[in-house]
Order: C-alpha cells, then sequence, then structure tokens
C-alpha cells in the first residue's frame, strides 16, 4: 500500500464521531453547583475581585511586612543605643583625660616655680 | 443588548464561560465533543470507557477556565489534556487482554464496502497499538488534521521531532497492515 492510499485510508479510518445523544447533558449535570459571590459592602466587593479572595492573601503580606518593618525599628533602636554610649564613654575618658593633663600641667608649673625660688 | 450578548455567545461562548455562563460553558462542550469523544476512543478502543474519560476531561476544563484566553487555548488544551489521560488509562488497563492483530476476524463477506469498512477497522485497532506517543501524533495529524508545527506546539516538542516521529510511525503502520494483508493472501 503507498503512502497516499494508507493517509487516505487513515484519515477515512480517524475521522471524528460524536458520543452518544445528550453527552454535554451529562457533562453538565456532573458540574457543581455555581456559588455566586453576593458583593455586599464596598470592602467585600474589593476582597473578592475577580471571584478570588485575595484580600487574606494581602493581610498576611501586610502583617509580614509589618513584622518586619517593627524588627528593622527595633535593630535601629539597638544600634542607636549603642552608638549613645560609645559616645558617652568617649566622652567620660576625654574628660579623665583632660583632668589628668591639667593636674600634670599644675605639677609641672608648680616644681618649676620651686627650683626657681 | 440582550440578543447581542446571546449572538456574541454563540459566536465566540469561550469569553462568556471564562466569565461563568453555565449555557456558555454547554455550547463549549457540544462544539469540542466529537474531538475529545473521538480522540479517546480512537485511543482506548472502548467507547464506554472514552466517553467516561471525555466527560471527566470537560469537567477538568470547567475547573481550568479562568486560566485559559482562548477558543484556540481551549482546543489545544482540550487535545493535550485528553490523550495524556488516555495515556494513563492505556496503562491502568494494561492487564486487560488485548485482541491480537491476527485474532481479528474476517469479514465473511468480500463486498468492497465491507472490505474498506475492513481495512480501516484494522487501521484504528493498529492506531491503538502503537506506542503512546506515536499514537498522539497519529491521532493529531490525521484525526485532527494538524500540521506539524501545530503539533509541535500542543505537546511542546521540536517540529523536527514531530516530523520524524510521525514518519517512523506511518511506516510501522504500513509494515504491520502489509503483514495483515500478506497473512490474508
Amino acid at each position: 500500500m503507498n503512502d497516499d492510499k494508507l493517509i487516505e485510508t487513515l484519515s477515512t479510518a480517524l475521522r471524528r464521531r460524536e458520543p452518544r445523544d445528550g453527552f454535554a447533558d451529562r457533562v453538565m449535570a456532573r458540574l457543581p453547583e455555581q456559588v455566586q459571590v453576593q458583593p455586599g459592602s464596598w470592602w467585600q466587593r474589593f476582597a473578592f475581585v475577580g471571584g478570588t479572595a485575595w484580600a487574606p492573601a494581602m493581610a498576611v503580606l501586610l502583617v509580614a511586612m509589618l513584622v518586619t518593618s517593627l524588627m528593622g525599628y527595633r535593630r535601629a533602636q539597638d544600634h542607636k543605643t549603642k552608638v549613645e554610649r560609645a559616645r558617652t564613654e568617649l566622652a567620660i575618658a576625654l574628660q579623665i583625660t583632660t583632668a589628668k593633663l591639667e593636674a600634670t600641667k599644675l605639677r609641672l608649673i608648680r616644681n618649676k616655680g620651686a627650683r626657681v625660688l | 443588548m440582550r440578543q447581542a450578548e446571546s449572538e456574541t455567545a454563540a459566536v465566540d461562548p469561550v469569553a462568556q464561560a471564562i466569565a461563568g455562563d453555565r449555557d456558555a460553558f454547554a455550547e463549549l462542550v457540544r462544539r469540542n465533543q466529537a474531538m475529545v469523544f473521538s480522540l479517546a476512543v480512537h485511543s482506548l478502543r472502548d467507547e464506554g470507557v472514552a466517553e467516561e474519560l471525555a466527560q471527566e476531561v470537560f469537567l477538568e476544563l470547567h475547573r481550568a477556565l479562568p486560566q485559559l484566553e482562548s477558543a484556540l487555548h481551549v482546543t489545544n488544551w482540550l487535545r493535550r489534556v485528553t490523550l495524556h489521560r488516555c495515556i494513563d488509562q492505556s496503562r491502568r488497563d494494561k492487564h486487560r487482554p488485548r485482541l491480537a492483530l491476527d485474532e481479528i476476524p474476517e469479514p465473511a463477506d468480500t463486498d468492497r464496502r465491507e472490505t474498506d469498512f475492513f481495512l480501516q477497522e484494522q487501521i484504528r485497532k493498529m492506531t491503538a497499538s502503537l506506542p503512546e506517543r506515536a499514537r498522539a501524533l497519529v491521532l493529531l495529524r490525521y484525526q485532527e488534521d494538524m500540521e506539524p508545527t501545530e503539533i509541535a506546539q500542543v505537546l511542546g516538542l521540536p517540529v523536527n521531532t514531530v516530523k520524524s516521529q510521525l514518519h517512523r510511525a506511518l511506516g510501522m503502520l504500513r509494515e504491520k497492515l502489509e503483514r495483515r494483508l500478506r497473512a490474508e493472501v
């Protein structure tokens, strides 16, 4: 059998067939009852755009963002406290150093004066 | 406005079905039922199983509708899902005894019409017995009259793979048929 004859026979043998009468009715009978979401208040309409309740997902996202922000703020506050503490310690150290320098200076002046006398 | 809307639904029920119109979905089923049922019955050779499978494909379509965009998208989706389900069904039914080709009874009458019918029946049985990929390609090419580029798009295969495997599938069918016809002589 040549290719043309085979292809012709294939196309005839495999042509589309209809299923038994009432097929579409049988399919529709198996479909679930549609649940109509009745939009009520403005926020319900907002939350159910496109038939999908995306508000819960948005709520989760907002909470996650809030927690992340709070953690960031806490870290910033801790850092600020550390900086302040370091600054204070530096100031105290400078004061101590200055006081010591003044004391040493006074001793030197007194010693110089005593040698002159 | 209502008449225009129903005319639109009659012309393109896809958009209406996606929006939740049950009548439009029923129209979608009617337009595609022959394609889906034929793919199933030519793969599985059992009308009862084929109808059940076809119903389930449309139920799955109803769930998947929001992800689909156009009539062509729906048609290709139906072809792909039907063929995949037929493969799964074939694997589940592997334990069932399949009719060997040499057990196919010959027609009592040699009338040409019956001979043609016999030949076509042989072709259908041989197609159903092809390996899964080859069978899918033959059905899309000769039942659905699709070009290799379209088949490649539906099955997600390179075009050259489709062409070479189709050529090989045709060779397998020709060989089986010639062996069968020689056995009759």
